[in-house]
């Protein structure tokens, strides 16, 4: 059962394209990863899905039905980032309080086992709260509320890494006692590759892949060896990144597949997989040549 | 928390893998319920889907059976099936290896027998 | 496994409206800040005339709820615009609404706190009276003793008009999210009417719907009416606006 459908999503403002033509569906029951640059859309994609922005053309279906002005997906749905405008004159206890007033699947237990777990004060207010904090609260909210499609922004943003480590797994706890539909976008992807079942790449307002990661984690290899003959094995494919990794050493990034690993076999070239980060990180390469040419300006 | 020293495999396969060890060892016995994906996802810090294509490969191999709403369960012959298998095809795979890396090295054949012979006779001997 | 929520239009109103109200009581405050601001400044007269002859002179203060009124009316006003801004319509989204109980817990909270303004502001009004008699002694020249039941007509008034003010806030606010221009020329446009045309101008004809309306039953249902008329218009006008957050 499709929870999420998006067909050919398109979203404009002012002359720029945030998204366009993305078409894909979203199983129940999954925890699906969207992966991104900056300003690739993924909070454009996860806000149109939550209800808050329309699309300027395409079709998004949550739960069934339009989630913009829609009563049914703003019940069902939970839509966590860094930037929650909770109120000020509420204690952090008092707006666990009115959280379980909206939403029925709500325990409050937990989320003040939470809370006390991460040392937030009940009678402490948000605005007090520093980053990391603030994130970890709202995502004490996020996890709480239970909702059927829980939607996490960048949820680690300013955490530092065993608060993440916890997050991680409070999430993969919850998920596996009370299954749900989980978006989670994240730069940190090689942190939530044991967390994800599904991958969504965004680049540009494109969807370049929708796959599971473990597809994803067989998606690419790299081929090792002496330039010339990491070349001509690797001549007819398509390359995503190549680079020289010590003298006459050469490290080429190509599709995987049978032939490939033989032929490398063969030659006695040395083949290693690609992590999904680095594969992503290849296939959105926006910078032009690498960061070593800035400071090799000078050099003769 | 899991050991990824080898992440040349898929983690379902090395899900798949720490499970034959289980059942090798003798920790998990011929109809016994096997771990279920959320108890290994639980306890691996995985994704569940991760878990259940580990079991897949179990139960396409035969090493498990399932039983209608109540699971997985170890089976029969598991253990020696499981045996059989490593011998055939890891065993295999890695006198192919040895043989091609002895190759690329330059290593005689007579001298490779040597080299394995020294090596059972020094675990005999660290055994005893 | 997780079955999907029933969603009850009328209790997302609800929970949304003790939501704000708890979380927005910064306007309560700011009402009681108004008022008791009015109210010093109403200490030293509302009004007064000084006459003369000759060595004599006389100086005689008024004493009224007037100030009160409407520093209680501009408050509404400005309630009324305070919660069409950006960061209170995004608070709106972070649990679960649609524009729809969006717009409708806010008419619900603007009408509570026209209430309660309708009930405070007539009896400062009477308090100030109170503190002007006792603390001029020997120096009243006289007290304008209210009917009975007035105090019940002035809360009755005062509320209305506390409700159609911010009914006019919320609209220029919400007219201000749609499009900055707006808000900037419909006050131009009718403070322009008002200097150009005087007494005989639309504005002032307006005004007097309400104002000059002598019973008190017909300038409530009159108020209502225009509620009932603004609001949905409101509604209607702003369902399309997107939430930043």
């Amino acid at each position: 059962m499709n929870v999420i459908e998006c067909r050919q999503l398109s979203k404009s403002y002012y002359r720029k394209r945030a998204l366009q033509d993305l078409s894909f569906s979203i199983r129940e029951h999954t925890i699906t990863g969207v992966i991104g640059r900056n300003g690739a859309g993924k909070t454009t994609l996860m806000k149109i899905i939550a209800g808050f922005y329309r699309p300027s053309s395409g079709e998004v279906t949550v739960f069934g039905e339009r989630p913009f002005n829609s009563l049914k997906v703003s019940q069902n749905m939970i839509y966590i980032d860094d930037q929650m405008p909770l109120p000020t004159s509420l204690t952090l206890l008092d707006i666990l309080h009115m959280a379980g007033r909206f939403y029925p699947n709500w325990d409050h237990d937990l989320a003040t086992r939470m809370l006390n777990y991460f040392s937030l004060h009940p009678e402490g207010r948000h605005h007090q709260l520093s980053k990391g904090q603030r994130s970890t609260f709202h995502a004490i909210v996020g996890l709480a509320a239970r909702c059927p499609l829980t939607i996490f922004d960048e949820p680690t943003t300013g955490m530092d890494s065993s608060i993440r480590k916890d997050f991680y797994r409070a999430l993969l706890k919850e998920y596996l006692s009370h299954p749900r539909t989980i978006l989670l976008s994240s730069h940190l992807l090689n942190e939530l590759e044991d967390l994800l079942e599904d991958v969504l790449l965004i680049h540009q307002g494109k969807l370049l892949f929708h796959m599971p990661i473990d597809e994803l984690r067989e998606y690419a290899v790299s081929i090792t060896g002496p330039e010339k003959l990491v070349e001509r094995v690797t001549a007819d494919r398509e390359i995503y990144h190549q680079q020289h990794t010590g003298s006459n050493v050469y490290t080429t990034v190509v599709r995987r597949d049978a032939s490939i690993l033989e032929a490398a076999r063969q030659h006695g070239l040395e083949t290693a997989p690609v992590s999904p980060e680095d594969i992503c990180v290849y296939v959105t390469k926006q910078t032009k040549g690498r960061i070593d040419d800035v400071f090799n300006r000078n050099q003769p | 928390m899991f050991p990824r020293s080898d992440t040349t495999k898929p983690l379902y396969v090395q899900i798949a893998e720490w499970l034959e060890n289980e059942i090798l060892a003798g920790n998990l016995l011929p109809h016994e319920r096997i771990y279920s994906q959320y108890q290994l996802a639980d306890m691996f810090n995985i994704n569940p889907a991760t878990a259940a294509k580990g079991l897949t490969i179990l139960l396409e191999e035969g090493l498990v059976y399932k039983k209608r709403g109540l699971g997985m369960f170890i089976a029969e012959h598991a253990q020696a099936n499981i045996h059989k298998k490593r011998r055939e095809q890891t065993l295999q795979l890695l006198i192919r290896e040895l043989v091609t890396e002895a190759h690329n090295l330059g290593v005689e054949e007579s001298e490779l027998l040597e080299m394995i012979h020294q090596a059972i006779t020094s675990r005999k001997d660290g055994s005893s | 496994m997780m079955s999907l929520t029933e969603t009850s239009l009328k209790r997302v109103i609800w929970n949304q409206y003790v939501y704000k109200l708890i979380a927005l009581n910064g306007m309560f405050t700011s009402l009681m800040a108004t008022q008791l601001a009015a109210f010093a400044l109403s200490l030293s007269g509302t009004g007064g005339t000084t006459t003369g002859y000759g060595d004599i002179t006389i100086k005689v203060k008024y004493f009224s709820g007037d100030i009160i009124f409407y520093f209680t009316l501009i408050w509404a006003f400005m309630a009324g615009m305070s919660i069409t801004i950006k960061a209170y319509r995004d608070a709106d989204f972070i649990f679960v609404t649609n524009r729809w109980t969006s717009h409708l817990s806010n008419i619900a909270l603007l009408l509570t706190e026209s209430l309660f303004a309708g009930l405070t502001s007539p009896l400062l009004g009477n308090l100030l009276k109170l503190v002007a008699y006792w603390g001029n002694p020997g120096n009243v020249l006289g007290v304008m003793a209210p009917p009975p039941g007035s105090l019940l007509m002035n809360i009755l008034v005062t509320t209305g008009y506390a409700a159609l003010l911010s009914c006019l806030g919320y609209l220029t606010g919400m007219l201000a999210q749609v499009n900055k221009l707006l808000a900037f020329v419909v006050p131009c446009v009718l403070f322009g009417s008002l200097f150009l045309q005087g007494s005989d101008g639309i504005v002032v004809d307006v005004i007097r719907f309400y104002a000059a309306e002598a019973s008190v039953w017909i300038f409530c249902l009159k108020a209502a009416l225009t509620l009932a008329i603004v609001y949905p218009v409101i509604m209607l006008m702003s369902d399309s606006m997107e939430v930043r957050r």
